[in-house]
Order: C-alpha cells, then structure tokens, then sequence
C-alpha cells in the first residue's frame, strides 16, 4: 500500500472535528493536571535557587525528628480511623441492608451528614461538645484531650465513616439470596454465614474501603488544623512549609509523601474493580431478611445511636452559631451571621456558592464531553486510552497536593496562565480537577449503556454528531448529569484542602474563612458559616432527589401509559 | 451494476473479520448476506455503509469509488438488530428527526406528511404519538424500518432485523419487509443467519464463512447447487456419499423409495423414523453401517409405507439430482 492512500484510509476512518475535539479535551486536561504535578515532582529534588540536589531534601526531612515525627502520628491517626470507620461503617450498613429495622431511609440519609459539611466543621463540632466548656463536658463532667491525637481520630472517623457506609452498603444490597437458602437448607449457623457467605462475598469492598479510609485521613487538612495543637500531621506540615516559612521544595517533599499512599489506594482500586466486574448471576435471588428480635434490638441501638452522634454534631453548630455568647449567656441572637470582614464577611459565602456553581456548570460540562469523546468516538485508540488513565488519576491525588502543585505552576511568572493565579478561575480549576473521577466514571458508565448504534444511525441520516449528541446522549444521560453537577457542587462548598493555597485575601470562600474564623477565636462564627454551607448543601441534594424522581415518574409514565 | 464490492479486506488487529470479499449488486435487488455467526456479516454490511473502513479493496455505488466515502453521504437507511430508536422521542419525533436534517427543501408540513406517510405503510399511524418501549418489538422493529426508509434512500441495509423476534412475527414481517421493498423498488441487503429468511426473502443470497465468501446466487440455485459442501450443509441438509472415487451428495427430499432394488439401488436399514409435519425424516444407515443418510417423505404417505425401525428399505438416488464434490470434500 502507497503512502498516500495509506494517509487517505487513516483520515477517512476518524472524522477531523472529532479528533480536534478529542485533542483539545486531553490536552487541556494535561496541562492543568499532569503538568502541575510534574512540577512539583520537581521542585521536591531541587534546592535554594533551583539547583538539582537529589535526595537531599528528603534527607532532610527525615533528619529533622519533629518532622519525621509527622509521619508516624499521621500514620498512627490513619490507622485508628481506618479501623473504626470500616467497622462502624460495615454494621451500619448491615443494619439497613440486613435486618428489619424500621426508618431505614432516615438512617441512610442521617449517615450522609458529614458530607454536607467541611471537615473543620467536624472538629468544630468536637470542640462544642467535647472542648473545654464543651456542651457533654460540662453536662457529664467529661475530661477529654480533645486537641490532640484523640480529637483527630475522632473527627477523621465522622469524615470517613459515610464513605465507608456508602461503599458497604452497595455491596450488600446486591447479594444472591441463594446461597444463604442453601446454607440454611443445611443448618449453617449465624456466625459462620457471616464468615464464610458474607465476608467472602465482599472482601473486594473491605480492601477497597480500608484503602479509602486510610487515605482520606491520611492527607485531610481540615480536622488537624483546628484540633491539632502540639500533635503535628503530613498536610498541617505541608501548610507550615509552604505558607509559613516559604519552604517550597520542603512543602514539595511532603507532597509526595501524601501520594503514597493514595496512589497504593489507586493501584489496589484498579486491581479491585478489574476482578470483581460483573459477579452476581441473573439467576440471583433478593434476600429474604428472616425474622430476629435480637438482631433487629442490636440494629436499632447501634443505628440509633450513631445518628444521634450525628445529630448532636449538628445541634452542636446550632447552639454555638445562635446562642448570643455561649456557654455565658444563652440569648438567641443572629449575630454571629455578621462575619468579620477580614476573612471577607458574608461574601466569602457568596464567593463560594459562585465557584460551586460554576464547577458543578463548567465540571460537568467538561466532565460529560470527555467521557464522551472517550466511550463514542471510534479510531483514536491511543489517545484515548490515555484520556481514559487521566480520567481516573484525579482518584490517586489528594486535594492538598493539587493545591500544591497549582502553586508551583500557576504561580510562575513563566506560565502564561500566570493571570488566572489568584482569581476564582483557579479555585474552579482545581475543584474539577480534584473531583474530576466520580463523575468521570458515572457518565462513562451511563454512555456505555446506551445503544451504539445510535451514532450509527444518525450518521446515515446525514445528523451531525454534535445534534445527536445534543439530542440523544445528552437527554438519555440527565440523571448522571444531575448526579455529577451534585457531586461537584456539594464537595466544591466543603473542600479545604486544595483551596488554602488558592484563595486570595480578595476572593476569599466559605470553607476556608471557617478554618481562619475558627483560628482566630471566632468558633461562633464559624459555626454559623457551617450552618450555612449545610443547609444549602442539603437544599441542593433534596433538588436533586425530586428531580430524579420527576424523571423517572415522566419515563414510568411514558412506559406503561397508553400514548394515544 | 448498483454496488460493487470488490476485494475487500478488513482486519481488526491481528483478526481477519473479512477476506477479499467481492460482490456484485444490481438496483432494486433484495440481497441476503447468510453465514453462522462470527463470520464477519456485519462487517461487510457496516461497510458497505462506511460505518467500518475496509483495511483493503473498494467499494463502487453507482460505479463511483465510495470507499472512503462518508456515512452521511452515501445515501442509505439502516436497521439493527436492537433497532437503536431514540427512546426520548416519539414514534413520528424518531422520523422527523432525521428529515428535519435531510430534507431542508421541505416545508415542515411536507415534512410531517412524508412521516405519517411511512407510517401508514408500516402500519404504525395509530401508534403515531407513543414513545418506543410502549410498543412491542415487533412495532418497534417496524418503527425503525420506517424511520429507514424515510428518507427515500437509494439502498437500505438490514442487520437481522428480526432475529430477537418471536417466530410468529418474524414470519409476518419478512412479507412485510419484502413487500415494502418491492413497491418502492428499493435495492436492500439484509443480514441473517437463518436460511429460511434469506431462501424465502432474497432474490440473491451471499453465502460467507469464516470471513470469505462461499457462493453468491438466486436462493434455488444456492440450494440446488451448493458449489461446496459448507454451503450444502449451511442451507437445508444433505447427504454425502462415497462412490467410485467421489464424493456424491443428494437432498433428503430427492430421495426415493422403491418397492424393488435395481442395480443402482441401495439397501438401507431404518434406524429412527422422526415426524417433522408436514414431511416424516427417516434416518438409516447405509449397508457400511457407519454412515447416516436422510430421507424426507411426505407424512401422509408414511402410514402406506408401513415403515419400523430396524426394517430394511431400497432407495434410488435419481441421477439429476446427485452433486460431485471431489472426493473427500464433505
Ligand atoms: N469492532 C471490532 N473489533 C474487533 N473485532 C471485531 C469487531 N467487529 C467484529 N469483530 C470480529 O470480526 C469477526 C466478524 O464479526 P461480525 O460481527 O462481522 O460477525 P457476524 O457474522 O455479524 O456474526 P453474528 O452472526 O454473531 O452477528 C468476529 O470474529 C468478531 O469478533
Ligand atoms: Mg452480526
């Protein structure tokens, strides 16, 4: 075969507009992940001045005891979180899926609590009840070290015991009904169906869930830096370097230390999902949840009591955000929503309800269109299979780190980006980024199981591909649109992480004033800042309940009424 | 001479889907591609549309070179198996949306008029204003039939369309089908693996397996005239016989029986006498005792013949309708 001809086929098979898109989309991906990333890779090997110094800076770091410490108390507060929220997570989620408890759709939406807030509102709350003059310190006489290790542990848990929950509850809601007939067909007791169905049959999930626990207190921010103290972790450390004492390569090495174990989290993730595809039979019947008043009796204590946890946590913002000097005078007052204009009063509220906005916009937009171009468009099998490793990489890097590696690139005079530093087009950049993967892998997931053949079919009506996308995929997929706009949205208003680095004193947002707020002796405030971003949190979720349940009240309709 | 495909090679990765495939096409032709599965009948069909590109060979519609021809220009109306209709719009929204597209010349009366036009020819005008899952598959096969062939295409292409059909409604559509595509004198190739379908719909059938293309010919010729046992064996049944150096083949239904043995007779014993309808099957043994042979009888002359098993019986092989094969080729 000529050259030419060789060229013609190549052209012929892809369509130009479609592989420009495609281009465009990776690229700009790459340039505000992988290359920011890459830059901080960098900058941990570099020294004053930017010369190469190898491993100097990590010979460094763990010559110095303080820091070196760091890293045993991050990995002894990951441990302990990892351990208790699997835990409480796995019997909670049994509880709902199998036992007869009643109020099941209460509990499952009381769980979701700590969701709709930042993690420093974790610690806030903490703090009201359990600090000092804490509401059950002084109610029982309590004398807890809130500050410290403990106090970490305990919000790290309130942080990660709803992903846990989450996670397990999926897992066992889809089981096969048979095989516990069949052992009780031979009179296997309890405890061994537990060990022998149950727990094989989700072992993926416990892997997968140990990994999430771990990493998410391993690099959170929020919850250290109000209950830290003395008790110094990675990403507080982080923080100290690069804003405290302007140690960039120091603030680097740390960085990478946060990705190991993300990127372990990743790996075992990937490994995980590659095996556990696709197990449950057709055949598969639903479980039938027998009759225990023991069972049920246990279920309702520990559900019960885990929700009023929750509970207490928020009642605790409420007493704190409306009570006119607490624990002193109880007054009802709504002064604590004037917020001190240092950290950009009532604005930063509105600041971040724009940047949520527009991420969960702009995020899912981007999102929808490269998950498109991924799973519908035909020869660019190189391209994409990298689109598609870039689409999930977001999972394995923690928000600190791409707050980091945001400054190391954007922050350069070098980079022509340089204008957007500072402004709320980073904050919004780093919120897609950051959150990129769940919404990434939803609409993936949804595109895939719409019929192929409807490109096909468009294209010999001479449809322009952007009119079918238009007017076939994107309709098809609205509920993974709203699914992925809420995602976006909800973790945009309580994110920290990435955000302490980003913020200016000109833009400042919600989350991160609550983090100053509460540093500068306005608890009061913060917590009515919190109060806040929960309720619009919850207002956006209800949203979007309704409007999946009106989708799929129009599309019952459509099915079983008669059209004429 | 309407379509030409000539040479076509097509290859995923290291999998030859297709093997220098040629195939002539005239106007107004129903064509039957017909093979087992994985034999590479979709390919050819996706393109023959351009929805696929061949890594070799060419394709010729209207003796232009369409070969890298794109979809959208080459003028066809398609039909899958899943029928592929777009669930969020209706019935006549799924016609409209591609003449809205094509036909920009027309008047958006025109336009609604052409739709319920197709409509009323698949029968489908009642259920008109319905979205696609309120409607039987049948409905929705014919719904993306109509949706085909409203945009007057120049040749439609099929890719068994009925096969996730139940057998009652598969046989009224395939009337349907082909008497649509006869009034509109529309050139169609349709894809199946059913040799009922394609003997019963095609004016041409192309037989492929294993990617490459057996035989092409009329459904009798094909059946009459398997040039090679595959294709003797894919469409009906045949029996196969060793004889002086050749191998020899005869249908079933060619056979007959005979009250007395003549030279050329042979003498076969009953092994199972199996009742089809309207025909009986009686498979028997040949004196050899290793090879099976297939006679059909009309079932109302069974009785007559006061056949059992393990009984012995004469059989002539009348001489016009034995097939050579070179020997060993079954
Ligand atoms: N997109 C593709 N990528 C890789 N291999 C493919 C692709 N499409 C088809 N093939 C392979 O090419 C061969 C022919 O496939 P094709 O779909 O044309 O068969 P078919 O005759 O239509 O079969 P069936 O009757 O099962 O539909 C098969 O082995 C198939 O696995
Ligand atoms: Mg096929």
């Amino acid at each position: 075969m000529d050259m030419l001809s060789r060229l013609k086929r190549k052209l012929a098979g892809m369509s130009i507009s479609q592989g420009i898109t495609l281009l465009i989309f990776v690229t700009v991906l790459t340039v505000t992940m992988v290359l920011p990333l890459i830059q901080m890779l960098r900058m941990a090997f570099l020294g004053e001045g930017g010369v190469f110094v190898g491993l100097e800076n990590y010979r460094r770091y763990f010559g110095n005891p303080l820091l070196a410490r760091s890293i045993r108390n991050t990995i002894d507060i990951s441990f302990w979180t990892t351990i208790i929220s699997t835990t409480l997570g796995f019997f909670y989620a049994y509880g709902l899926t199998r036992s007869n408890i009643k109020f099941k759709t209460f509990f499952r939406y009381t769980a979701l609590i700590p969701i709709f807030i930042p993690t420093v509102v974790h610690a806030l709350g903490l703090i009201y009840l359990f600090g000092r003059q804490g509401i059950l310190t002084r109610a029982f006489n309590l004398d807890i070290e809130i500050y410290g290790r403990l106090g970490i542990i305990m919000a790290e848990v309130i942080f990660t015991f709803p992903q846990a929950f989450l996670m397990f509850l999926v897992a066992l809601k889809f089981t096969d009904g048979r095989l516990y007939e069949a052992a009780d067909a031979m009179g296997i007791p309890a405890w061994k169906k537990m060990f022998f169905i149950t727990l094989p049959e989700i072992k993926y999930t416990v892997v997968n869930v140990l990994f999430v626990c771990f990493t998410l207190a391993f690099t959170d921010f929020g919850a250290p830096k109000v209950l830290g103290g003395q008790f110094n972790v990675l990403a507080t450390d982080i923080y100290q370097q690069v804003v405290g004492q302007f140690n960039m390569n120091m603030g680097a090495v740390v960085g990478t230390l946060l990705l190991v174990p993300a990127f372990a989290s990743f790996i075992a993730d990937r490994v995980i999902s590659s095996k556990n595809a696709g197990t449950l039979s057709a055949k598969a019947t639903t479980l039938v949840i027998k009759k225990s008043y023991a069972r049920d009796g246990f279920f309702y204590v520990f559900c019960t009591a885990i929700t009023a946890s929750l509970l207490l946590l928020v009642g605790a913002l409420f007493v704190g955000a409306f009570a006119y000097f607490y624990p002193f005078n109880m007054a009802f007052t709504l002064r604590h929503f004037d917020f001190p204009q240092a950290q950009g009063g009532i604005n930063a509220f509105y600041n971040s309800l724009l940047m949520a906005g527009l991420t969960a916009v702009l995020g899912t937009i981007f999102v929808f269109v490269y998950a498109y171009l991924m799973e519908k468009v035909n020869g660019f099998g190189g391209i994409q299979r990298y689109g598609k490793l870039l689409g999930i990489l977001p999972l394995a890097v923690p928000g600190m780190v791409i707050g980091l590696s945001f400054i190391f690139f954007f922050n350069s005079q070098a980079n022509p980006l340089h204008f957007i530093f500072g402004t709320i087009i980073i904050l919004v950049l780093a919120n897609v980024i950051s959150f990129f993967s769940v919404p990434f892998l939803t609409i993936s997931a949804c595109l895939k199981k719409l019929d192929k053949e409807y490109e096909s079919v468009g294209d010999s009506m001479s449809i322009p591909r952007w009119k079918t996308f238009l007017r076939v995929s994107v309709p098809l997929s609205l509920p993974a649109i709203l699914e992925s706009s809420m995602y976006f949205f909800v973790n945009a208003m309580v994110t920290v992480s990435a955000m302490v680095f980003l913020v200016s004193p000109r833009f400042n947002i919600a989350a991160v004033a609550i983090t100053q707020m509460e540093e500068n002796g306005r608890p009061s405030q913060a917590a009515a800042m919190a109060l806040l971003i929960f309720g619009i949190n919850i207002s956006v979720r209800i949203l979007y309940e309704v409007s999946v349940k009106l989708i799929q009240f129009k599309l019952r309709k459509r099915e079983t009424t008669n059209g004429n | 001479m309407f379509l030409q495909i000539k040479d076509i090679t097509k290859k995923f990765g290291k999998q030859t889907a297709l093997n220098n495939v040629s195939a002539e096409i005239e106007k107004g032709e129903f064509v039957c591609i017909l093979g087992p599965s994985g034999c590479g009948k979709t390919t050819l069909l996706r393109t023959i549309a351009g929805l696929e590109l061949p890594t070799s060979g060419q394709i010729f519609i209207d003796g232009k070179d369409s070969t890298y021809l794109h979809p959208a220009k080459r003028n066809f109306g398609i039909v899958f198996q899943s029928y592929a209709l777009f669930p969020n719009m209706t019935i006549v929204g799924n016609i409209m949306f591609g003449l809205q597209q094509k036909k920009k010349s027309m008047t958006k009366q025109e336009m609604e008029n052409k739709a319920l036009d197709v409509l009323r020819m698949v029968d489908l005008y009642d259920h008109r204003n319905k979205y696609p899952r309120q409607l039987s598959g049948g409905m929705q096969q014919r719904t993306a039939l109509a949706r085909a062939i409203a945009l007057s295409p120049a040749f439609l292409l099929l890719d068994e369309p009925l096969s996730a059909l139940d057998a009652k409604v598969r046989h009224k559509l395939r009337t349907e089908i082909r008497s649509i595509q006869q009034s509109l004198k529309i050139t169609a190739i349709m894809v199946t693996h059913d040799q009922e379908e394609a003997l019963t719909m095609a004016d041409k059938i192309i037989v492929m397996n294993n990617s490459v293309v057996e035989q092409i010919g009329a459904p009798r010729e094909v059946y009459d005239k398997p040039v090679n046992p595959f294709v003797a064996n894919f469409i009906g049944t045949m029996n196969f016989l060793q004889r002086s150096g050749q191998t020899r083949a005869i249908r079933p239904e060619q056979i007959e029986i005979v009250d007395h043995r003549d030279e050329h007779d042979v003498t076969v014993r009953i092994k199972h006498i199996e009742f089809k309808g309207v025909l009986t099957r009686i498979h028997a043994f040949l004196p050899n005792q290793t090879t099976m042979i297939y006679l059909d009888v009309p079932s109302e002359q069974i009785d007559d013949l006061q056949l059992n098993e393990n009984g012995m019986l004469f059989l002539r092989l009348p001489q016009e309708h034995l097939i050579d094969y070179p020997q060993g080729a079954a």
